[in-house]
């Protein structure tokens, strides 16, 4: 009969299955261009800006910062169904053996996330503060235990309260922060003091975790996990799990005309979720402060990207959605959904776009800016024409 | 003419068949009830019927009327309530109304009025500004029946239409049915109330494994299983254990 390391072990693989097949669709074709284009760009950024550093920059502040960013958020990575709280609870007892892979799991994608943000500040690190070649390899260590620390504690807590507590999420920023500063520094005295610290908490959480396992929790932890994942994906692919968060945003009442069935409908999906909504705000943002960063080129090519971005993300997000929605058995109007997609789509993406090249132009040559307002729209409408034949 | 007619459909979602060579019509004025143990057969059914699924054979037509042939008559002449409620997160109770006036075509003194009263019927006046997250399931499927209402239709097609309505909401949807079908509509019903389906529903057809194993009036079916005064509860359960045991 198959135990629950055995049920883990199957989970685990499907898992990976499924992350391959989406991961699949989010780094393919044009996205994969994207990217390369944005870290080559951000590494070009980067390594011109290290030959000459200001003097006195934060080095170690920044560094601990962007450490601290990327450990503290991190949860267990548990695979918990919905139907577990029924199936698990008689062997309650034996849950250790389901979970001691899970965390196990959890801990390495910390650590290994972790590790690549590490090697990154290394060049910072080095040249800019003067770390030694000896220190990099502690704070290696250091990195990589406080990642296993994060993710323990974490999962202790949630299991000792009802919420995830803000007490608990201050004393882990604080612990991290610290810890990663202060022993930049070179300040032992202090690092060891929040290492005692952070030992003391991790035990006070372990006792404080003797309840009986919270299912309910655990499972409600684990979808939000995943559904995380799965918008993220959906801006994509369609994913059939996922659940938009929707807010009512009333100040923009005025935008939802009724027009058509579709007009109707897809104008209140982008307003109204959070999902869509706030990726364009935070691309529309970045399309206007893209211009104030100093190398003309990259510039020109965040602008293109941004916008281009802004363009595909809009259309699959409308476009995707559930399997079955009540529209589809209405009477169809004559203007197709394809067509109002595109029409917002373009709306959302231009009006940003120009916004960036007017200011852009004011501290850049207006002709390269000129130029990427062309590629951008170019490839914008490339993209469309290769999209209108997808069905509605 | 009839509201909808089935001609030796048969049908599945592969290849495999599912519902077989199945016959039947709905006339005006009709409720008509589909009942069938689960995987009878009945959502298939009702998915051939809405053009969610295309039958390998036979031919579905509403006001006479396929969906091939005349796409847009054949969707202004049905409205759908699905037993489980499929609302749109985005939209408001009111949005939800407004959008079925905008996709059929309803002018906006006439849908207020048909509004007002179904809002009124099912007790759900003050909820009009909320989004589906803060409705409960009994809500979520009144949203469904008054969307499907305020459509006015000639045709309705509602599958288990009283799973999570309270008695109040029960008796408003069965006073509602009673008025469009003495208006003329047509209904499609399936139903695991029994009692209900007996005491309301024109006709019957008995699902069982995809195929019609008896249709007509409640003396119909009494005399094709031999079983005089039988109730529905009593012929339906000697129809499956006669053909599970034939």
């Amino acid at each position: 009969m198959p135990n629950l390391a055995f049920i883990y072990g199957k989970r685990f693989q499907s898992y990976f299955i499924e992350l391959q097949r989406y991961m699949q669709f989010i780094i393919s074709g044009h996205i994969a261009v994207v990217l390369l284009f944005v870290i080559g760009a951000a590494g070009y950024s980067y390594s011109q800006w290290l030959q000459n550093p200001p003097e006195d920059f934060p080095a170690f502040l920044v560094a601990a910062v962007a450490l601290t960013l990327v450990v503290v958020p991190n949860r267990p990575a548990l695979l918990l169904k919905q139907a577990d709280h029924y199936f698990f609870l008689p062997m309650e007892q034996q849950m250790q053996t389901y979970l001691r892979p899970a965390l196990r799991w959890s801990e390495l994608i910390v650590v290994v996330r972790s590790l690549v943000v590490m090697v990154v500040t290394i060049p910072l690190l080095t040249r800019v503060g003067g770390l030694s070649s000896s220190m990099v390899i502690g704070l290696a260590v250091v990195v990589t235990i406080l990642a296993i620390w994060n993710v323990r504690s974490k999962f202790y807590a949630f299991w000792a309260h009802d919420q995830v507590s803000v007490f608990d999420f201050v004393i882990r920023l604080g612990i991290l922060f610290g810890t990663f500063y202060f022993f930049l520094s070179s300040n032992w005295i202090v690092t060891g003091l929040l290492g005692v610290i952070a030992g003391v908490y991790y035990f006070f959480m372990l006792t404080k975790s003797l309840a009986p396992f919270p299912f309910d929790r655990m499972i409600d932890m684990e979808q939000q996990r995943m559904q995380r994942f799965y918008q993220f994906a959906n801006y994509f692919t369609e994913v059939p799990h996922v659940r938009s968060k929707v807010s009512r945003r009333a100040w923009l009442n005025g935008l939802l005309s009724k027009g058509n069935m579709h007009q109707f409908l897809i104008v209140r999906s982008f307003v109204r979720k959070d999902e869509l909504f706030y990726m364009w705000l935070r691309l529309a943002i970045l399309l206007v402060l893209v211009p104030f960063l100093s190398f003309s080129y990259v510039v020109a090519g965040l602008l293109v990207v941004f916008s281009f971005a802004i363009a595909i993300q809009t259309h699959q997000g409308l476009l995707f959605n559930q399997i079955f929605r009540m529209d589809m058995l209405y009477p169809r109007p004559e203007v197709s959904k394809q067509q109002v997609v595109m029409k917002l789509a373009r709306l959302v993406s231009y009006a940003p776009l120009g916004l960036g090249a007017v200011v852009a132009s004011l501290f850049h040559q207006p002709v390269l800016i000129l130029v990427a307002v062309v590629a951008a729209v170019a490839s914008i409408e490339w993209y469309f024409v290769r999209k209108k034949k997808q069905p509605d | 003419m009839s509201l909808l007619k089935l001609e030796h459909v048969t049908g599945g979602y592969s290849k495999k068949a599912v519902i077989h060579d199945l016959s039947f019509s709905v006339e005006p004025g009709e409720l008509v009830g589909l009942i069938g143990l689960n995987g009878a057969g009945k959502s298939t059914t009702i998915k051939h019927i809405i053009g969610l699924l295309t039958p390998h054979e036979g031919t579905i037509s509403i006001t006479n009327q396929t969906l091939a042939s005349a796409p847009d008559v054949y969707r202004k002449s049905f409205t759908y309530i699905p037993e489980t409620p499929v609302l749109y997160e985005e939209l408001t109770l009111q949005e939800h109304l407004d959008l079925m006036a905008l996709a059929y075509d309803i002018d906006e003194q006439t849908a207020k009025e048909r509004v007002d009263k179904l809002l009124q019927e099912f007790r759900m006046e003050k909820r009009m500004k909320w989004f589906p997250t803060h409705f409960s399931k009994g809500m979520k499927q009144k949203v469904m029946i008054m969307s499907a209402f305020m459509a006015n239709p000639a045709l309705y097609i509602i599958d288990e239409p009283f799973v999570g309505l309270d008695p109040l909401a029960i008796r408003a949807l069965l006073a509602q049915l009673e008025e469009r079908k003495s208006k003329g509509a047509g209904i499609l019903m399936t139903t695991h109330v029994l009692t209900t389906a007996e005491k309301y529903c024109d006709k019957l057809i008995l699902l069982h494994n995809g195929r019609v194993r008896a249709a007509g009036t409640m003396e119909d079916l009494r005399q094709a299983l031999q079983m005089p005064g039988a109730s529905l509860d009593d012929l339906y359960i000697a129809m499956t254990e006669e053909v599970d045991y034939a």
